[in-house]
């Protein structure tokens, strides 16, 4: 479970989240739902351990285990995973290689190269994915839709147990949508949690959240099932205030 | 004065063994330049309608001069990478002296050291078709590098392109690949292997090399 508490945070001295709390059961899809530039992504980075975030105050714990006192590696030892809005590309690392070293680097021992190709083709023919992507830079030279393909072929490889989709749904066609919010259903279990988030509608409508929170003015505005999600899709984020002592960007 | 050893390629995969040589290309040839760990000096010439690719990986420090001149009809593409600890200074030049001729430059490394590059291209008036390449890629983790690019051409139908990124570890691909649980050191490892290995998509070169 993943239990955030109070929590401040600021960039270049300007506060993006403020008194932000949040509770993920394991299991939950949780989405988290805003307008653009309202500190959304924040959130994924800040949970994966990106330092350029200073945290003012509050808490974040993983499994009752302080988050904050790990790095980033270890959170993602600890099965925190992030996909990004635009994942990053690597010239000349390919993804084999990097699998290869994120399994070596969890075990300490040799990954078996056998072995290891055997479960990434597979894994590539169940995600409908080419072979040839394993031999490929990591996201270089990939569409939008490929790089988040390739995203969701580590996730199966290194089997996170958190998973914070940031904004899965940019740049996506219905079709690649669908086909990626499938292959998350697919991977789900009682003890996976899903952390969604958008400003859009459409990915929802295939990963249905147990719980649907808007964010405003660095905090929780609002929370809801998925008919709060409805709700805001014909409405706007207008409608929902910030109290006085909220920071809208 | 230094003695040449004068080399005769015709449809030749070399490995290069002397390091100061003369050589002359007549069909489509390849040359391997394994880890020399004295200076080079190559002064090639390329025939007509002959092509030549080479493949020189460095990890000593040291000097390299290579002058190419290609006549008519012909092709070269030049790849280097590279892992220098202390100084290392780095002289290429081409000579179009005819037609329809291509010359790529493809140098990847890493710099612990000192860098110093000249790449020179130089088209003669009143040839035509030609095309000259440069792409340099150069991360420094503890070292500097210098790159000067020259462009010299007389011509008027010449495609020409020059591009240098010299760069320290990116912090966020390093953030990425950590956030795949690999730790700071090997995910280091992983982009500098990036800059001396990636390049080449010659199998049977980067297993010699490794």
């Amino acid at each position: 479970m993943l239990s955030i508490k109070n929590l401040t945070v600021s960039i270049d001295e300007k506060v993006i989240l403020k008194d932000f709390s949040l509770d993920i059961n394991d299991g939950e899809i949780v989405a988290l739902m805003g307008p653009n530039g309202i500190g959304k992504s924040t959130i994924c980075k800040v949970i994966m351990g990106d330092t350029h975030y200073k945290i003012e105050s509050g808490s974040i714990t993983y499994n009752k285990e302080d988050l904050l006192s790990l790095d980033v590696v270890e959170r993602s030892r600890r099965g925190i995973y992030l996909v990004n809005q635009n994942p990053i590309e690597i010239e000349g690392v390919s993804n084999a290689e990097m699998l290869r070293s994120a399994l070596e680097c969890r075990t300490g021992e040799h990954t078996n190269f056998f072995e290891f190709n055997k479960r990434v083709t597979e894994i590539c023919k169940r995600l409908n994915i080419p072979t040839s992507f394993i031999h490929r830079g990591i996201n270089e030279g990939m569409s939008g839709g490929e790089k988040k393909k390739n995203e969701l072929l580590h996730l199966y490889v290194l089997e996170p147990k958190f998973i914070m989709l940031d904004e899965l749904d940019s740049g996506l066609d219905v079709d690649s949508l669908r086909d990626l919010a499938t292959s998350l259903k697919e991977y789900l279990s009682e003890d996976i949690s899903i952390l969604i988030i958008t400003h859009h509608i459409s990915i929802l409508e295939y990963l249905k959240p147990d719980r649907v929170h808007v964010l405003k003015g660095g905090k929780i505005v609002e929370s809801g099932s998925y008919d709060l999600a409805l709700s805001v899709e014909g409405n706007g984020f207008r409608s929902y205030e910030v109290s006085s002592d909220g920071d809208d960007e | 004065m230094v003695m040449m050893n004068k080399i005769l390629m015709d449809g030749n995969k070399l490995t290069l063994k002397d390091y100061k040589s003369i050589i002359e290309v007549s069909s489509s040839s390849v040359i391997y330049i394994l880890d020399n760990s004295s200076d080079l000096t190559l002064d090639i010439n390329i025939k007509d309608n002959a092509s030549l690719k080479i493949y020189d990986f460095n990890t000593h420090n040291k000097s390299s001069d290579i002058i190419i001149r290609q006549g008519n009809n012909t092709k070269v593409e030049y790849n280097h990478t590279f892992k220098i600890d202390g100084e290392y200074k780095f002289n290429y030049e081409v000579h179009i002296i005819g037609d329809n001729n291509t010359n790529n430059v493809n140098i990847s490394g890493v710099s612990n050291g000192l860098i110093s590059m000249n790449i020179d291209g130089n088209v003669l008036r009143n040839v035509k078709n030609n095309e000259l390449n440069e792409n340099i890629r150069i991360l420094t983790i503890e070292g500097q590098a210098f790159v000067s690019p020259m462009l010299h051409i007389s011509a008027l139908n010449v495609l020409a392109n020059h591009n240098t990124a010299i760069s320290n570890v990116n912090e966020d691909a390093l953030f990425y690949l950590m956030s795949k649980g690999i730790d700071r050191k090997q995910a280091t490892k992983l982009i500098e292997d990036s800059y001396i290995y990636g390049l080449f998509k010659n199998e049977e070169f980067i297993n010699l090399i490794k």
